[in-house]
């Protein structure tokens, strides 16, 4: 019987089950146009704001102009911080964020955004998408009068800008970090000393010395910024966040008044953002550090000490799940996804595309 | 009239100059951070925010204040050459038409937010994260003292208006 | 309604309210109420919800914090009478030359400016200590408010400078990070000061009543000896109180905002040292520096609700399509898209025109071969400007609610300023002309 059983599920192992969702479903279209005002947190110099852009136009072209949404940078209607609010109330049609932003509503929000020694940009794809992340999402969205799609990923984030060098655990005691959210508390638990400086005030507070290192963002983004002319050493790996999830929301009414063919748009084309948007900034990434590498030192931080951080990490998101009964379900959730990878993961193991000259001669390994 | 216009101005002044103390409390807050990160290296992760919300008190319940005695800066290039009575009597129309539907609104949305934020104990999206609903409830407290101000203001200017019709 | 029928109508509906004697704040924030309305169909709701997020957006601005303390440090060098006797020492120093004072005014202003990164703070800082003062001494009215309103508009474009950071975030140039804009703002600040301050000097020499210097008698009543003295007394507390204040920023002690604390507690203890400090003091001191601060905050958020609505009916669209125009030589559209900050900053806040002009301005400038860092100063030099230019130059605005009640009415400080704007003009155009004027410092700072 038992085999049997595994013949008939070898038959059909993983078949899409959304061809037959949609076998039966009827679209119906419609000529109604629909004007729609996206706030932003990001300002027009951050490639996240092209990021958004990239989603409007999309949605403008794939619907022949019958949803046209029109991106407004930080600060042009509301501060940063406000698009949330305003757009559960309805003042504009649609936002663009890092989950993140909204932990003092819900703690369980940083899930959807990146988790220091969380999922990479290849898990948070399988976890959203495959394993109920994405309806995770959406119900805490919907919380606040919100419709949410995964709206972009950055991958993982670089170090730390620094006049300190610093690769073993005993160098990060007593450095004052520029950081956010939770790896703040991190670090603290560390031995270091984390400062939540606002962003405009990062440059001057590196270069007076106010601060020893900072962390803001990718290399891609971080590199206009010129935080390189006021610091030293570059400390990698961006062990805070292995990968930068982004997602685009939308007032629950404005959702509600489209017709079936432009959900499914805003849908194909929050897909194309999440696509597009990793191999973009990854491409400039590469690029980025490159240059990186002539006005500073990238120090790499000891493997010891990659694991001191895991272990002070391990025990803060213990006590973040035992206050925080949403964030527990999500992080072991995601937990789960990494052991169920991991069997796949060290039998792949092995061909990391090292350029080829590096192969052959014996480099395997990430 | 006379007794509401005089304990509305009362209450706003007196809660003015409470408030207006919250800036010797930031004053002292600040220097302490400068000297714990500077001197001890042990920056606090509260201090940034609890100055800025501080700060923020401090202004929006002096909204009340300024307005109370019309510190408010006006271009008086033209309206400068009306007569007192002709300026009156604008002050008075465009104080009914912008000035208090305005301030009212705000009023009215600012405990609107305030109560949303109130109900899910809104915190701030930061480390410290500190509940941020008093603050938003002390934000709709002081437009609604703007607005009352700008109401005995209306009312006084009134007055004064019709005594001097009476003395004509 | 199209767009450009909202932003004329914008405009309009606000000239009209300010003629007819509404306060400022007012006339802004109820045009932005009605033409939103206009814009979204009435929804009040959705308007009313989104001025409210700018609200408390103000309330989470660390930035300006540096407003009220600034105010309040100002409030107790004035009532220690630190401040009277600075600028006395000053103009006794400064002796027979005439128009000194004004000179010694100027000078303070940049030095004040290199410790905030904010016009408020310092207009209005120096209305406070240096105002009464010049107008004691004789100096023309008018005069004493454009020197004033000039010389601390000078807190922006000298680092550290709000604008600049905001600026380097918008552009995302490397070229253009902070640093490089910081660096490139130092000569233009100085050549600004100096372009003043020859004015001041030329002015007075022509025109003695506008800054009369010490009489020859008065001068005889101090011996040099005396005139030392009165240096050390009274010139060195506050000397070394503003650059104890810079020491703690370029020390790394302190960021701007927060020096700015520590300057106000480095003026308590110089007017403890005086024995001018107690209770009564310091409870009025702040409920002096509340009355301004929410004079400016209110200006800051309702000139904001006003921005933005401008933005949300479409204004930045339609000044955008006016800009972009045929095949014009590089030089004539420099000098477009100059005049159009200026233009616009006769009207808006410099936060506003940076989100209406910059994604236009850089890509064009690019393709005109501009360097990135010399034409984005071109353009910080202009906005800085903006502060001075009626009907709404914010320096002017923080100039009238800060002076003593009846002291000046607003025609009398639009005149008075008119000269400096003239002087930005010139200024800019050295700029233009002399490249190097911009690019040198940042060339040598970062090779
Ligand atoms: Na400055
Ligand atoms: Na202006």
């Amino acid at each position: 019987a038992q085999d049997k059983k595994t013949k008939s599920d070898r038959q059909k192992f993983g078949a899409d089950p959304r061809i037959e969702q949609v076998k039966h479903l009827k679209v119906k279209t419609s000529d109604k146009k629909h004007r729609w005002k996206m706030v932003l947190p990001w300002t027009k110099g951050l490639l996240f704001y092209d990021m958004a852009v990239h989603f409007c136009d999309t949605v403008r072209l794939a619907s022949g102009g019958r949803l046209d949404i029109k991106a407004y940078s930080a600060g042009e209607l509301v501060p940063a911080m406000e698009i949330f609010d305003a757009v559960s109330k309805g003042s504009f049609d649609a936002g663009h964020d890092w989950p993140g932003y909204w932990k003092g509503k819900n703690e369980a929000f940083i899930a959807f955004g990146s988790v220091p020694y969380g999922l990479d940009a290849e898990l948070y794809n399988i976890w959203l998408y495959e394993r109920g992340g994405l309806e995770e999402m959406q119900k805490l969205y919907g919380q606040y009068n919100l419709f949410a799609l995964p709206g972009g990923q950055a991958g993982q984030e670089m170090g730390l800008n620094s006049n300190r060098r610093a690769s073993k655990m005993e160098d990060f005691k007593g450095m004052k970090v520029r950081t956010w959210g939770w790896y703040l508390d991190i670090l603290n638990e560390l031995g270091a000393s984390g400062v939540a400086t606002p962003g405009g005030e990062i440059y001057l507070s590196l270069q007076t010395g106010v601060l020893d290192a900072a962390e803001f963002s990718s290399p891609a983004v971080n590199y206009p910024m010129g935080f390189d002319e006021v610091t030293k050493y570059i400390i990698q790996p961006g062990v805070h966040q292995p990968a930068c999830q982004f997602a685009f929301f939308f007032n629950k009414q404005s959702y509600d008044a489209l017709g079936d063919d432009l959900k499914w748009i805003l849908d194909t084309a929050a897909k194309e953002t999440q696509l597009w948007s990793y191999s973009w900034l990854n491409n400039l990434n590469a690029e980025a550090i490159r240059r990186f590498q002539k006005t500073s030192e990238i120090v790499m931080m000891d493997e010891s000490a990659i694991v001191d951080f895991a272990k002070t990490t391990q025990a803060y998101l213990e006590k973040v799940k035992e206050r925080c009964p949403d964030c527990k379900r999500l992080l072991e959730s995601q937990e789960a996804l990494k052991i169920d990878f991991a069997d796949w993961r060290s039998a792949r193991a092995g061909v990391t595309p090292w350029p080829l000259d590096e192969v052959v001669k014996g480099k395997l390994h990430e | 009239m006379n007794r509401l216009t005089k304990m509305i101005d009362k209450v706003v002044v007196k809660q003015a100059e409470a408030s207006s103390l919250l800036m010797a409390l930031l004053v002292v807050m600040i220097c302490y951070e400068v000297v714990r990160r500077y001197f001890f290296n042990a920056p606090t992760i509260w201090s940034l925010e609890f100055t800025t919300f501080l700060f923020g008190v401090h202004f929006v319940m002096g909204y009340s204040y300024t307005e109370h005695f019309d510190g408010h800066v006006r271009v008086d290039i033209f309206s400068s050459r009306f007569t007192q009575k002709t300026q009156d009597i604008l002050y008075i129309v465009l104080t009914i038409c912008v000035t208090l539907p305005l301030v009212a609104l705000l009023g009215i949305w600012a405990w609107d937010n305030a109560i949303t934020s109130t109900k899910i104990l809104e915190r701030l999206s930061s480390a410290w994260e500190p509940p941020i609903w008093p603050v938003k409830l002390l934000m709709a407290l002081g437009f609604t003292f703007l607005f009352f101000q700008v109401l005995s203001n209306l009312i006084k200017r009134f007055s004064a208006l019709s005594r001097t019709k009476a003395n004509r | 309604m199209s767009p450009e029928f909202l932003t004329i109508g914008m405009f309009v509906t606000l000239i009209v309210f300010i003629v007819l004697g509404l306060p400022l704040a007012y006339s802004l924030a109820g045009t932005a109420l009605i033409f939103g309305l206009l814009e979204n169909g009435f929804n009040v709701d959705g308007l009313l919800g989104f001025f409210i997020n700018n609200a408390w957006g103000t309330m989470n601005n660390f930035v300006l914090v540096a407003v009220p303390l600034f105010i309040l440090m100002a409030q107790l060098l004035d009532r220690a009478k630190i401040s009277d006797a600075l600028f006395e020492a000053l103009y006794v120093v400064m002796g027979r030359i005439k128009g000194g004072l004004g000179l010694a005014v100027i000078f303070v202003c940049v030095i004040l400016a290199a410790t905030t990164g904010i016009v408020g703070a310092s207009v209005v800082g120096m209305t406070l200590l240096a105002g009464p003062k010049l107008l004691e001494k004789g100096y023309n009215k008018k005069m004493a408010a454009g020197l004033i309103c000039s010389g601390g508009s000078l807190g922006i474009l000298i680092p550290p400078s709000i604008m600049l950071v905001v600026f380097g975030g918008l552009t995302g140039l490397k070229e253009t990070s902070v640093g490089a804009l910081f660096a490139a703002a130092i000569a233009p600040g100085m050549l600004l000061a100096l372009l003043y301050m020859g004015y001041v000097f030329v002015v007075c020499q022509v025109k003695p009543t506008y800054g009369p210097a010490i009489s020859a008698e008065e001068a005889s009543t101090y011996s040099s000896q005396q005139k030392m003295w009165m240096v050390i007394k009274s010139m060195v507390p506050p000397l070394v109180l503003i650059f104890a204040v810079m020491g703690t920023i370029l020390g790394g002690v302190a960021t701007p905002s927060e020096a700015a604390g520590v300057g106000v507690l480095g003026a308590a203890i110089l007017a403890l040292a005086r024995g001018n400090l107690n209770w009564q003091v310091i409870f009025d001191s702040c409920k002096a520096t509340l009355r301004t601060t929410s004079m400016v905050m209110i200006l800051v958020l309702f000139g904001n609700l006003f921005s933005a609505t401008f933005l949300f009916v479409g204004g930045g669209d339609v000044i955008t399509d006016l800009l972009i125009g045929g095949n014009l030589p590089p030089g004539v559209v420099l000098s477009i898209m100059l005049l159009a900050v200026f233009v616009l900053g006769m009207f808006i806040d410099w936060v506003a025109i940076l989100l209406v002009c910059l994604p236009v301005y850089m890509p064009v400038s690019m393709e005109l071969g501009f360097d990135p860092l010399w034409f984005s100063m071109l353009i910080c030099i202009v906005m800085q400007t903006s502060f001075l230019t009626p009907p709404f130059g914010y320096s002017l605005f923080y100039f009238a609610g800060a002076a003593p009640v009846g002291t000046y009415r607003m025609i009398e400080i639009y005149k008075g300023v008119t000269p400096f704007i003239i002087l930005q003009a010139l200024g800019t155009l050295l700029c233009i002309l002399f490249p190097a004027l911009i690019t040198y410092i940042p060339s040598i700072v970062f090779g």
